[in-house]
């Protein structure tokens, strides 16, 4: 791998905002839209109301873990605390969160495209499809954390492929904060953080032990500050530095020993990393208690375009080894990392722990549509739009009866 | 010198770790702060004796259940029955029917240790590994609720430990316990609060 990334050049001359801007802006106008739609609408989401928004309550004010999940990472928590004393203690509130992260998160694939591919079309057809996959549409109208895990996730990336190339102290230095707050959301995220101090040292493994104590500095011990900063409320209640070292081992057993009480048998229809890829992984969820029995929010993966993946990883990995580019090589290694790791761990892995490995993978379509002849990539582009605009309705707490999604509908037990 | 400033990022980044961090035990500790006198509180009801520690402002503190059960209600149950949770005012209830999860949803306890009678030991092993979440701990189980780690023990596990207790006992059961445990557990040098009810149902 070389030093100097090889990648063409950024275009010369400064462009004027909207030009630069409007295709971004575009899409992420798009994101919000499709998931502010009937959002208040929608009073029950799994999760939501017997579980986050208590645990959120329990915690920013007592320290307390519960009732959710105890291994849960604390940074849920505390945002949607304060996201309700922002918008309110009803369902608006409780997922204003994710409306915000989860549209951040498509202008944030948009980005990172951008900067690691220098074209508008990979861009623009990555986000343009992350914004339309019905998983990050339901999840980003839910109240749980995966997608501002994602989202913060996502900004440190794009803050640290900025800092190989640029070296610069601020980019290090916001790159390490964000996958800090990331890792405080989704213990998951280290694979990517390791991925990223990796690549690093690699780069700069010729930079002398200043510049590896440097990076040792941005990408291990800011990360760690910013993680623990998000466990003041455990502290206030009393607990000690041993006490949360114990927690996280208990949280390593019971993550490993495959322990998980009190999965609602419901909940164990989203399960199977296997057949993310392949086959339909999801539920549907009644939104509301009075609701019509078919009124319900769909929480799918989309595997005929998630499929697409995996060529397309095939199509990154030969330009990441053309260009020798660590930024390529690093969203392949994210992807990879972690999905083996849901697909190996002795447990029920469920379908939204997926919104961490999809975006690599819209990544990389993105650039296999652009490798194609333009008219070809233009129409592929269109038929996957028109697709992921044919499920849209699925997440839209629309009434499905008589509908034609009753093939799909049969498929996740509905 | 030139090297020195070099370093001088690095270094200054693990010297504010390691400030977060001390400041971050400061804080467990200070919260968490034993009495170094002992009150004991007696004949009361359970929910009336949290009561009492809390409005004494106890909390994030090891209690030592000694009883013939340690029932942690689950979590389900009472996220659903207590719906109120999710309102910004709402205060955990006491139960007298369930010591160890009040005492946990107060913040009175940030650790439970449960040691049952000898005669009861096997009943209770027996309870707490069929719990799908217990993990092997020694001769006996932890398991934890709302985070807050609770340990089926042992006598001895008890006495090899240093740190200050608050101590509930229920009376009837005292007598079933060795009598030089009780001695050391009740100890004014080893427990700030003493809470003798009478059997917890």
């Amino acid at each position: 791998m070389s030093e100097t990334p090889l990648r063409p050049p950024a275009e010369e001359g400064v462009r004027p905002f909207v030009l630069e801007w409007w295709m971004p802006l575009a899409v992420f106008a798009t994101a919000w839209l499709i998931r502010l739609y009937r959002l208040a609408y929608i009073t029950n989401f799994i999760d939501d109301r017997y579980l986050n928004v208590p645990s959120a309550f329990n915690f920013t004010e007592r320290g307390l873990l519960g009732p959710d999940n105890w291994w849960t990472q604390p940074a849920k928590h505390v945002l949607l605390y304060w996201n309700i004393h922002l918008y309110g203690n009803d369902a608006v509130g409780w997922r204003m969160r994710e409306v915000l992260f989860g549209s951040l998160a498509v202008l944030l694939v948009f980005l990172i495209a951008r900067q690691l591919f220098r074209q508008p079309f990979p861009a623009f057809a990555a986000a343009a499809l992350y914004a339309l996959d019905p998983l990050q549409i339901a999840f980003s109208r839910a109240s749980s954390e995966d997608v501002p895990a994602v989202f913060f996730m996502l900004a440190g990336f794009l803050l640290w492929l900025k800092a190989i190339e640029s070296d610069r102290f601020s980019d290090w230095l916001v790159a390490g904060a964000l996958m800090g707050i990331a890792l405080a959301l989704r213990i998951h995220v280290l694979l990517v953080l390791a991925v990223m101090v990796g690549v690093s040292f690699w780069l700069g493994r010729k930079k002398g032990s200043s510049h590896l104590a440097g990076l040792v500095a941005h990408l291990l011990i800011v990360p760690i500050g910013m993680y623990l900063l998000w466990w003041l409320p455990y502290f206030l209640a009393g607990n000690t530095l041993g006490d949360l070292w114990s927690l996280h081992i208990d949280t390593y057993l019971v993550q490993t020993a495959g322990i998980f009480p009190n999965f609602d048998p419901a909940i164990l229809r989203l399960a199977g990393a296997r057949r993310w890829f392949t086959g339909w992984v999801g539920a549907g969820n009644a939104i509301s208690a009075a609701s019509d029995a078919r009124e319900v929010t769909v929480m799918t993966n989309n595997p005929a375009i998630w499929f697409l993946f995996i060529p397309s990883m095939i199509v990154l990995a030969r330009d990441a080894w053309h260009r020798r580019d660590a930024g390529l090589t690093a969203v392949i290694a994210s992807f990879l990392a972690l999905y083996l790791l849901f697909a190996v761990v002795p447990r029920d892995v469920m379908v939204y722990s997926a919104l961490a490995v999809i975006p690599f993978g819209f990544l990389a379509l993105g650039l296999a549509l652009s490798k194609m002849p333009q008219r070809a990539s233009f129409a592929v582009l269109a038929a996957l739009v028109a697709w992921s605009g044919y499920l849209l309705p699925l997440m839209m707490a629309t009434n499905l009866a008589g509908s034609p999604y009753r093939w799909l509908l049969s498929r996740l037990g509905m | 010198m030139k090297a020195l400033k070099s370093f001088i990022w690095p270094l200054s980044a693990v010297a504010a770790l390691a400030v977060l961090m001390i400041s971050l035990q400061a804080v467990g500790l200070a919260a968490s702060r034993a009495s170094q006198d002992q009150r004991v509180i007696e004949g009361k009801t359970a929910a009336a004796s949290i009561s009492e520690l809390r409005a004494a402002g106890v909390r994030g503190r090891t209690v030592l259940v000694l009883d013939h059960r340690a029932r942690i209600v689950d979590r389900m149950w009472l996220t659903r029955t207590m719906k109120s949770l999710s309102e910004a005012d709402f205060v955990p209830p006491a139960h007298d029917y369930d010591i160890v999860s009040s005492m946990i949803l107060c913040g009175i306890a940030t650790e439970v240790l449960f040691v049952p009678p000898p005669a009861l030991w096997g009943e209770q092993a027996a309870r707490y590994g069929e719990r799908s979440d217990s993990l092997v701990e020694g001769e006996g189980y932890r398991v934890r609720f709302y985070g807050v780690p609770v340990h089926l023990t042992t006598q001895d596990e008890v006495i090899s430990r240093r740190d200050r207790l608050i101590v509930y006992a229920s009376s009837e059961l005292l007598g079933e316990y060795d009598a030089e445990f009780v001695k050391q557990v009740t100890d004014p040098s080893r427990c700030d609060y003493l809470i003798v009810t009478g059997e917890m149902k």
